[in-house]
This record gives structure tokens, C-alpha cells and sequence, in this order.
């Protein structure tokens, strides 16, 4: 099976660009493992970009990043990327969506039209972020505590695993940071554990769990 | 959807006040939100007000569940 994911990463606003600049790391670990990455950074993170590469160079694994709705994910300046009506466009891909609630509807429909596993969260995507370091996300440690758990999962499919246990190491991740916090002193703590539980409890896969990216 | 009394308002405008100034709030679909946002949000008792309340109050539920699992050993 050819070793290809297509991510997007439109960077158009502040939450957005976390995701993007916290994304990289995904991408670094695929190219590690001999993935093939199509990166659609910024502005390319349109409809027309996103539809050709996936007809053209059929990436096994998608990652989105970027906003949400039941029933859609959007791009750059939140473009319409994938709603119900090209949701065949996911047909035999294994998809990640960090955006919100887009795991509610669009992903079983997207499984019921051939997507092997679609993974994402069923409500709101919750992050605190700190101010003084919002031109900086990777030096943002309260972003990274977000962030982190919700990363692992990508990391984890790029490494070949099965999505469920893809999906069970994200959800460790989300546990073990919460444990860590919930002893911790640091001020920021109580918000940073909202924005976890939120998370963890909101991941969802449907699919195939068995499902490999290659 | 939570059912949220008047108290629980009050306890959860009572933690974000003591929120620091420093930490912002992204709530994917309504956006960037800062201390004072959510301070207003609250005060309102609108659509994001009541997220931030379910929020708070899933926090502490889970909270008090680790809390009587450690007790428990």
C-alpha cells in the first residue's frame, strides 16, 4: 500500500494557526516513516487543492485541521472543504479531523460511502491558549498541554498502526495528561483539564477499528 | 443538553474570575474568548455562556469522580 497522507493546515486565524504550527510534528514522524506528505499549508487549503490531490495522488491518510460543523470541514478562510455532498470523496481513506462536532454526522455518512475510518470529535474542539505567546504557538506550554494528546493519534496511524489502537493511545495520552494535571500546582491547571475532559470525551472513530494506513 | 440552576452560574462566574489573565479560551465553533468574553458570555447566560457553564460543570464532575476513585484506592 502506497505510504501517502494529505494534511491541511489553513493558518487564516489564531486557533487555526495553533493547529497548523502544532501539526508539524505529525509531519515530521511521517517523513521519518517513509511517508509521502502533501502538505496543504495556508492558502492552499482550498477545495479545488484538496479534491485534486485526493483524486490524483489517493493518499491513504487525511488529516484536517481547521473548523467544523456536523456536517462539514473547512479550509482556508473557512472554504468549504467536505460537507455531505463530496463525502465520497473519502471513499477507502483512513480520515482525522481536528475540527468541531464534524465526527456527529459527517463521519458515519462518510463511513456509509466507503470511508474505511473517519476519527473526530463529536462537539466543540476546546484549547486555552496564553496570550503572551500567541505569535509562538510552540512555546505556548499551555497549548501544548491541549494539544499534545490530540496529536498522538496522527502519529500513531503514520506509524502504521490499527486505528483503534491509534485511537486508544490518543485517549492514554488525554488520561495520562489529566492525571499529571490534576496533582499539578500551576495556576492554569483547572482550565487546561476543561479543554482535556472535553476532548477526550469527545473523540470518536467510526469504521473500522482494524483499519491500517499501510 | 445540562440543566443549569442559578448556582451553578454563580459558581462558574466565580472560577472564571479568578481565571489568569494570561489564559484565553478557543471554543472551535464560537472562536477566541477572552476572560472578559466569557465574564460577559456568563452575565448574558447566552449560547456560549451556557457552553462555558457545561464545560465547568463536566470539569468538576470528573473531578469529584477521581476524586472518590483515589479515596477508594
Amino acid at each position: 500500500m502506497d505510504r501517502k497522507m494529505l494534511i491541511t493546515r489553513p493558518e487564516h486565524e489564531e486557533p487555526v494557526y495553533y493547529l497548523s504550527r502544532w501539526s508539524e510534528d505529525v509531519i515530521r514522524v511521517a517523513r521519518r516513516n517513509s511517508v509521502k506528505v502533501f502538505d496543504l499549508n495556508g492558502g492552499k487549503a482550498v477545495p479545488g487543492m484538496l479534491h485534486s490531490f485526493l483524486e490524483s495522488h489517493n493518499p491513504r491518510f487525511v488529516m484536517f485541521n481547521g473548523h467544523g460543523s456536523e456536517s462539514s470541514i473547512t479550509g482556508h478562510r473557512n472554504e468549504m472543504l467536505v460537507d455531505t455532498g463530496n463525502a465520497s470523496s473519502l471513499k477507502d481513506r483512513i480520515v482525522y479531523s481536528i475540527s468541531c462536532k464534524s465526527a456527529r454526522k459527517l463521519g458515519p455518512l462518510s463511513v456509509r460511502r466507503g470511508c474505511s475510518a473517519f476519527i473526530g470529535y463529536d462537539d466543540d474542539f476546546i484549547m486555552f491558549t496564553d496570550n503572551n505567546k500567541s505569535s509562538r504557538p510552540l512555546q505556548d506550554g499551555i497549548a501544548r498541554s491541549c494539544l499534545e494528546p490530540a496529536m498522538q493519534l496522527p502519529v500513531s496511524i503514520v506509524k502504521g498502526n490499527t486505528v483503534s489502537v491509534a485511537y486508544g493511545a490518543s485517549k492514554n495520552a488525554f488520561l495520562k495528561k489529566i492525571e499529571s494535571l490534576f496533582r499539578s500546582k500551576e495556576i492554569e491547571a483547572p482550565y487546561i483539564l476543561q479543554s482535556l475532559i472535553e476532548n477526550m470525551e469527545n473523540l470518536v472513530y467510526h469504521g473500522n477499528g482494524n483499519s491500517v494506513a499501510w | 443538553m445540562t440543566r443549569i440552576d442559578s448556582d451553578d452560574w454563580r459558581i462558574v462566574t466565580e472560577r472564571v474570575r479568578m481565571m489568569p489573565q494570561h489564559v484565553t479560551m478557543h471554543i472551535g465553533s464560537y472562536g477566541k474568548i477572552s476572560k472578559q468574553s466569557m465574564l460577559d458570555h456568563l452575565e448574558k447566560k447566552d449560547e456560549v455562556g451556557k457552553r462555558i457553564v457545561e464545560m465547568q460543570l463536566n470539569y468538576l464532575r470528573y473531578f469529584s469522580r477521581h476524586m472518590q476513585s483515589v479515596a477508594n484506592g
